[in-house]
């Protein structure tokens, strides 16, 4: 039995943030789910959809299923309705927000709850994005989205922010074989630092450099991979 | 100076040469016509021609034939954008192996609506969700855009004709956009980069309003010249008061609103 997918009003946001405060202040209160269906702070969405208190494994799952459930509205009423994605924030507060080893909730900046509408702290929310890179994409880019929702990598910040590569289907493709490992699920060994030879940041800038001559866009990740200088030969010898 | 290298003989498509039209369909859809004149572009006639409409995140791709063969766009709907979306777009000839063979990017269209000939806009205007804020600006992108909170009824109107808003926020607009040109980024050469370059084209405007042959200031960021910059700024922002009457349209407004 599921729950009728709703949206937070402006109160519900100023109460979820109140408690995101709080929380930042010490307190152990529990999650105000009760928000998520007071009619005073929440409405229904439109549609009939349901959605339910799942445990995903990885973004990867949270991504499918978001776009599952998604995928029968248009994008208009989806990217910009922060109502929607600050109620799924706190509908799975349990995942993106979970308790420490000492039993405390420490949450990141709100952007990570509540959708910030502003293009550089947009991606922060930790459900929009994943939901985004699989709609984008049409497939879970492993890269991004390994691990579970409430932790991100280097390569989903990096890769993130920057609208000319998340649009990008060749170029993420290609940093998905360079950089993630398919048996072990998650990045290779030893590319957990972005910085040196043939590392994430000298995938950007090679790569904006790259974009100069070439229409990335009409690439394949494989394509892209063998464009690359032989400082990427490491990463590059088990593709 | 910021000097660019174009190695691989790539051209660049002139804006002139570049007609994007842009309007709302029937059913609440934002489309586009588009066309390019490919007089003076020396080009291999196998090229392909890309269309690539974006905004931030969002891209969406056309194939439009060859330079020898263009199929250009008629009616065709930017899915996922809302009618008053702020859309740019960028045209790429591409040879057979990928390889750019011309570009041309930062592409604004023309609003069918609201028709205004071949000039170029220097200042976005998008509607979204700003809290209490009634606007802001936002310089970090790849063209200035003017922030509107679309919760305030009329935003668009009341940006546009509104004398109260027209004279307290657009002196203001102005001057933090070359405060960001001149001061934030050092940037005193309007001849950089050319037409895709905001900086330069907000350069030129400067330059227009202020005219007598006024000098810009000169590079740096020792005290003095920075002293010269907020100088120059202010002179500016008093020119740009003084072409647009914004001190006797205000004080009208306000007799108006009296009786």
């Amino acid at each position: 039995m599921g729950t009728p997918l709703h949206l937070l009003n402006e109160k519900g946001i100023a109460k979820f943030k109140e408690y995101l405060q709080e929380l930042r202040e010490g307190s152990t209160r529990e999650p105000p789910y009760e928000l998520l269906t007071d009619p005073w702070y929440s409405s229904k969405m439109p549609g009939g959809i349901e959605v339910e208190k799942i445990i995903f494994q990885s973004k990867k799952e949270a991504a499918k299923y978001f776009f599952e459930k998604l995928h029968f509205f248009p994008h208009s009423q989806i990217d910009r309705n922060v109502g929607l994605w600050s109620w799924f924030s706190l509908y799975y507060f349990e995942q993106v927000c979970p308790k420490n080893n000492i039993g405390r909730r420490i949450p990141g900046h709100n952007s990570r709850y509540i959708l910030d509408l502003d293009y550089r702290r947009y991606y922060r929310h930790l459900l929009i994005g994943p939901y985004y890179v699989y709609r984008l994409h049409g497939w879970p880019v492993s890269i991004l989205l390994y691990g579970p929702l409430h932790k991100t990598s280097k390569y989903y910040e990096e890769l993130l922010s920057r609208q000319e590569f998340i649009t990008n289907k060749g170029v993420i493709e290609a940093a998905n074989k360079l950089y993630f490992d398919n048996a072990g699920g998650k990045q290779k060994r030893g590319s957990s630092t972005i910085k040196g030879p043939g590392a994430l940041l000298r995938f950007i800038d090679v790569i904006k450099q790259l974009d100069l001559t070439y229409d990335l866009y009409s690439m394949t990740g494989e394509e892209i991979v063998a464009l690359l200088p032989p400082e990427f030969d490491e990463w590059r010898k088990d593709v | 100076m910021i000097r660019r290298f174009n190695y691989t003989g790539r051209k660049k498509i002139p804006r002139s040469q570049i007609s994007i039209a842009l309007y709302e369909t029937e059913g609440n859809k934002l489309a586009f016509d588009a066309s390019i004149d490919f007089k003076g572009l020396i080009l291999s006639q196998d090229g392909n021609i890309y269309i690539e409409a974006y905004r931030r995140a969002y891209l969406q791709r056309f194939k439009c034939g060859t330079v020898k063969d263009p199929k250009f766009p008629k009616n065709y709907v930017l899915e996922g954008l809302g009618p008053d979306s702020l859309v740019r777009f960028r045209i790429k000839i591409v040879d057979k192996k990928g390889r750019l063979l011309a570009v041309g990017d930062r592409i604004s269209p023309r609003r069918l609506e609201e028709e205004s000939g071949n000039k170029l806009c220097l200042l976005h205007a998008d509607f979204l969700d700003l809290g209490q804020l009634i606007w802001r600006l936002d310089l970090d992108g790849d063209w200035p855009i003017l922030q509107l909170n679309h919760k305030l009824e009329n935003i668009r109107e009341i940006a546009r004709s509104e004398p109260s808003f027209l004279t307290l926020v657009y002196p203001e607009i102005v001057r933090q956009i070359l405060y960001r040109i001149i001061v934030t980024e050092d940037h005193t050469d309007p001849e950089t980069d050319g037409e895709d370059d905001w900086m330069s084209a907000w350069l030129k405007f400067a330059l227009l309003l202020i005219g007598g042959g006024k000098q810009l200031p000169p590079s740096g960021e020792s005290e003095p010249i920075l002293q010269e910059k907020l100088k120059w700024i202010d002179d500016v922002v008093d020119a740009f008061c003084s072409s647009n009457q914004i001190l006797d349209k205000f004080a009208k407004s306000l007799k108006i609103r009296e009786s």
